[in-house]
C-alpha cells in the first residue's frame, strides 16, 4: 500500500508540531492549523474546523494543504489545492498575508476567508512545513456589500436628480434598448411620456432623417450605438411630436459597459437645435439674399478694409471677392473724391447711417459709374462698433431712364404744342378777316388748354396742382391777379382730366369775367375758394367761384359755349354737380367734383 | 360768354410803333405756325425778312443775314436749333425761343433768352417783342 508506507516513512507530527497545548490553540478566536513539508495537516484548532464545516484527519496524504474539499478564488474561478498560497509558501517560501480565498462547506456554504501564511524551517533553514492562520471574513464583507450598494444607490439617486434637472432631454435603455430612464425635458422634448421597459431606442413620437425622409426607431443613432457599441456622434435627426410639431435635433447615444467590459444598456442626450437650425436658416436666406442681390453689398471694418463682397459688388465694380477682400475701400473712390471716406468713417463711427448718397465710384478698369450709397453702422453682439455695410446701387441706368422718360415727355409736347399752334393757324388762315372776335376767343381757349397741359407738364403727367392750374389760367387775362382774385384752398393734386377739364371751365369764367363781369371795371373782385371733403364713396371737391364788385349783372338770353362748357361738359366729363348763377351782384359758379 | 364784342385780332391795334418797324427772320419748320407767325408780325406792322425752316438754311442765314430779330423755334425736325442761337448771339443780334417745351425745354445756357410758348396769341409775341431790345 502506497499510502501506508509513505505514512509510515514520515513521521507524522515530527517538527511542525506546535509546541502549543491544544486546549490554547482551541481558545484562539482565529483558525490555525499547519502542514508538513508535503502538505499533509499536522495540526488545527477548534475555529479552523469550524469554518471547514468538518474535522480533517490528522496527516491524511488524500487531502493536502487545506482541510476544505473545494476552494474558490473570491471572483468564483474554482481553486485547486496545490495551488492554494498554503502550497505555494510550503513549495517557496514565500509569505501571505491577507489573502482572500472562498471555502466551501460540505454543506455547500461558501465561507470568505482572509489567510495568513508563513512557512517554518528547522535550524538549517529547511522548510519542514507552513503554518495558516485564517479568519471568516463573510460576515463582514456581507457588510461592506451592503453598504457599497447603499452608497451606488445613493448616487444613482443623486445622479438621477442632477438628469432630472437639466434642460437637455437624456434618457437611458438597457443592452435590449428598453426605455429605463427618462428626464422632465426629454418629456418636453418628444411631447410625450415614454413606457418605461417597453419603449424601445427612443423617447420621440416619430423620427426623421434631416433630408425629411422617416427614420424607423430600429435604425436610430440609439439603436446603431447599442447594435454596434459604440458611440454615434455628429448626426442630426427630425422628431415629431404627437401634435404634428417638429424638434430638429443631434444625439449624443453612448453604450454603457460593466467592469468585465459586457454592454449593459445605454445613455442618450438629445440636443434641440431648433433655436440653432432657425438661426442657421435665417443667416443662410440673409446671405442668399445678399450674395445674389444686384445691389453690391460690402461691409468693410471700422478702418475702412473690406470684408465682404457679393456678386453684385463683383458686377458693378469689375473686381472679383478675392481680388479686393483685405484691401481699403479706397480703391473704389475715384481720385478726385478720396477724401469722401474719411468723412464716412468718421460718421459711421460716430454710429450714423448715410442714406441714400449720391456719388461716383470707379470700376476696377477705371471707368466712373454714378451710384447710390447706403452706409450703415454693422455692430457686434455687444452692440460695438466694428465696420460697416455699404449697399450701392447703379443709378446709370435710372438717370439715364430718366433722361429718356423726360425727353420723351418733351418730345409730346413739342408734337402737342405745334399741332395747337397749327389748328390755331388754320382757323387764323380759314377765317382770315370774317370772325374777329370768336377767333380770338378760340385762340384764348386753345391757349387755355394748352396751359392746363403745361401743367401737367410739370408733374409728369401725374396731376396738377388746383393752385398752379387757377393762376395760370388767370394769368394771361388779368394783369394784376393779386389785386383782383383771392384764391384760397388746401394743396390739392388733380388727376390730369379733372385738371384739364377745371382748367377749361375756370378759362371760360375768367374770359367772361373780363368782358361782362368782375374784370370789366376797376372794382370788380374775384373770389376762389376750394375744400375737399371726405364724403364716401370717394373725395370730393368743392370750388366755387363768386364775383362782386362787378358791373350789374344780367342773366344771358343765350347759352354760349362758356355756360354749355362749364355746365353740361364738366358734368359729364367728371360726373360734377355744377351750379352757375347769375344774381345782379356777380356770377357765382359752384363746382363739386369727384376727386378719385 | 355770349358771343358780343367785335374786335378781330388780325385787326388788332397796333402793339408796336410804326417808326420800330423791325426787320425778323422767322426759324420755324412747321409751315402752318411758321404763316402764323408770319401774319401776326406783318399785322403788327413789322417785316419779316425771311423764314427759314430747314437747319443749314437758318444756319446760313444767321452766319450772313440782315435783319434787326430773331424768332427761333427751338426744335428744328428733331434737331435743337442752338447753333443757330450761338451764331446770333456771336453776332449780337437778339432773338426768342419759341418752343412747345416751354422755359424748362430750353437749355440752361440760353435762360436768359426770352421765350414763347406754343400756341401763343399775338398779344403774347407784341409783349415780348417790346420786352426785346432789337439791334437798330
Amino acid at each position: 500500500m502506497a499510502a501506508g508506507s509513505l505514512a509510515e516513512k514520515i513521521p507524522i507530527m515530527r517538527a511542525p508540531a506546535l509546541p502549543v497545548d491544544q486546549t490554547i490553540l482551541d481558545l484562539l478566536p482565529a483558525a490555525v492549523y499547519a502542514c508538513d513539508a508535503e502538505g499533509r495537516i499536522t495540526r488545527y484548532n477548534r475555529k479552523a474546523a469550524e469554518i471547514w464545516g468538518r474535522e480533517p484527519r490528522i496527516g491524511d496524504p488524500g487531502e493536502l494543504y487545506c482541510g476544505s474539499y473545494r476552494l474558490f478564488w473570491p471572483d468564483g474561478r474554482p481553486l485547486v489545492h496545490r495551488d492554494t498560497p498554503m502550497a505555494d509558501a510550503i513549495h517557496t517560501g514565500r509569505s501571505h498575508r491577507e489573502m482572500e480565498v472562498v471555502i466551501e462547506q460540505p454543506s455547500g456554504r461558501r465561507i470568505h476567508t482572509r489567510v495568513n501564511i508563513d512557512p517554518i524551517r528547522d535550524e538549517t533553514g529547511e522548510i519542514i512545513g507552513a503554518i495558516n492562520c485564517f479568519h471568516d471574513v463573510t460576515a463582514r464583507r456581507e457588510t461592506e456589500r451592503k453598504r457599497r450598494g447603499d452608497a451606488v444607490r445613493e448616487s444613482e439617486r443623486r445622479l438621477r436628480e442632477v438628469l432630472e434637472a437639466l434642460p437637455t432631454a437624456i434618457y437611458a435603455t438597457d443592452a435590449e434598448g428598453r426605455i429605463t430612464f427618462y428626464n422632465q425635458a426629454a418629456v418636453e422634448m418628444s411631447g410625450r411620456r415614454p413606457e418605461l421597459g417597453t419603449d424601445k431606442w427612443c423617447v420621440t413620437w416619430k423620427l426623421y432623417r434631416s433630408d425629411g425622409s422617416p427614420l424607423p426607431h430600429d435604425q436610430c443613432p440609439m439603436a446603431i450605438a447599442l447594435k454596434e457599441k459604440r458611440p454615434i456622434r455628429g448626426v442630426e435627426a427630425i422628431a415629431e411630436r404627437p401634435d404634428g410639431t417638429r424638434v430638429p435635433f443631434v444625439p449624443y447615444p453612448t453604450p454603457l459597459f460593466d467592469e468585465a467590459g459586457t454592454l449593459v444598456g445605454a445613455v442618450n442626450m438629445l440636443l434641440d437645435i431648433t433655436d440653432r437650425r432657425k438661426a442657421e436658416d435665417y443667416a443662410q436666406r440673409l446671405a442668399a439674399i445678399v450674395e445674389f442681390s444686384d445691389d453690391a453689398i460690402v461691409s468693410k471694418n471700422t478702418l475702412g478694409v473690406i470684408q465682404t463682397w457679393n456678386k453684385g459688388a463683383e458686377h458693378l465694380f469689375g473686381y472679383e471677392a478675392h481680388e479686393v477682400i483685405g484691401r481699403p475701400v479706397n480703391i473704389l473712390l475715384p481720385p478726385a473724391r478720396q477724401d469722401e471716406e474719411p468723412g464716412i468713417l468718421d460718421r459711421i463711427r460716430r454710429g450714423e447711417r448715410i442714406d441714400h448718397y449720391e456719388t461716383v465710384r470707379m470700376r476696377k478698369d477705371g471707368s466712373l459709374l454714378d451710384i447710390s450709397l447706403t452706409v450703415s453702422p454693422l455692430k457686434n453682439a455687444e452692440g460695438k462698433i466694428v465696420g460697416a455695410s455699404k449697399i450701392a446701387r447703379d443709378i446709370t441706368e435710372r438717370r439715364r431712364q430718366e433722361e429718356r422718360r423726360q425727353l420723351l415727355v418733351n418730345e409730346l409736347n413739342h408734337r402737342v404744342k405745334n399741332t395747337l399752334a397749327t389748328v390755331q393757324s388754320i382757323a387764323a388762315q380759314t377765317f382770315r378777316g370774317d370772325h374777329g372776335a370768336s377767333l380770338q376767343q378760340f385762340e384764348s381757349r386753345l391757349v387755355a388748354l394748352s396751359r392746363a397741359h403745361d401743367a401737367l407738364t410739370r408733374e409728369s403727367w401725374e396731376g396738377a396742382e388746383l393752385q398752379e392750374l387757377v393762376e395760370g389760367t388767370i394769368a394771361p387775362i388779368c394783369a394784376e391777379p393779386a389785386e383782383r382774385f383771392e384764391i384760397t384752398g388746401p394743396p390739392l393734386l388733380l388727376r390730369p382730366k379733372v385738371a384739364l377739364s377745371l382748367s377749361m371751365a375756370l378759362h371760360e369764367l375768367c374770359t367772361n369775367a373780363a368782358k361782362y363781369g368782375a374784370l370789366v371795371n376797376g372794382a370788380g373782385r374775384i373770389k376762389i375758394t376750394w375744400q375737399v371733403t371726405s364724403s364716401n364713396p370717394e373725395p370730393r371737391l368743392h370750388l366755387r367761384w363768386e364775383e362782386t364788385g362787378g358791373p350789374r349783372v344780367e342773366t344771358p338770353s343765350r347759352r354760349g359755349f362758356g355756360t354749355r362748357l362749364i355746365e353740361r361738359a364738366l358734368a359729364r366729363e367728371l360726373g360734377a354737380q355744377v351750379k352757375l348763377l347769375f344774381p345782379p351782384s356777380g356770377v357765382i359758379c359752384e363746382i363739386e367734383a369727384p376727386l378719385s | 360768354m355770349s358771343g358780343h364784342g367785335a374786335q378781330s385780332p388780325l385787326q388788332a391795334k397796333p402793339t408796336s410803333d410804326p417808326a420800330k418797324k423791325l426787320c425778323i427772320l422767322v426759324v420755324e419748320d412747321e409751315g402752318m405756325v411758321a404763316m402764323l407767325i408770319e401774319d401776326m408780325l406783318t399785322h403788327m406792322g413789322h417785316e419779316v425778312g425771311a423764314v427759314v425752316s430747314r437747319m443749314e438754311e437758318a444756319l446760313q442765314i444767321a452766319k450772313t443775314g440782315s435783319f434787326d430779330l430773331a424768332i427761333i423755334d427751338v426744335n428744328l425736325d428733331g434737331q435743337p436749333s442752338y447753333p443757330v442761337a450761338e451764331l446770333l448771339t456771336a453776332r449780337g443780334i437778339p432773338f426768342v425761343f419759341a418752343t412747345g417745351y416751354g422755359r424748362q425745354g430750353v437749355d440752361p445756357k440760353f435762360a436768359q433768352v426770352p421765350t414763347l410758348a406754343k400756341p401763343f396769341v399775338s398779344k403774347d409775341l407784341a409783349k415780348l417783342l417790346s420786352q426785346t431790345e432789337p439791334r437798330l
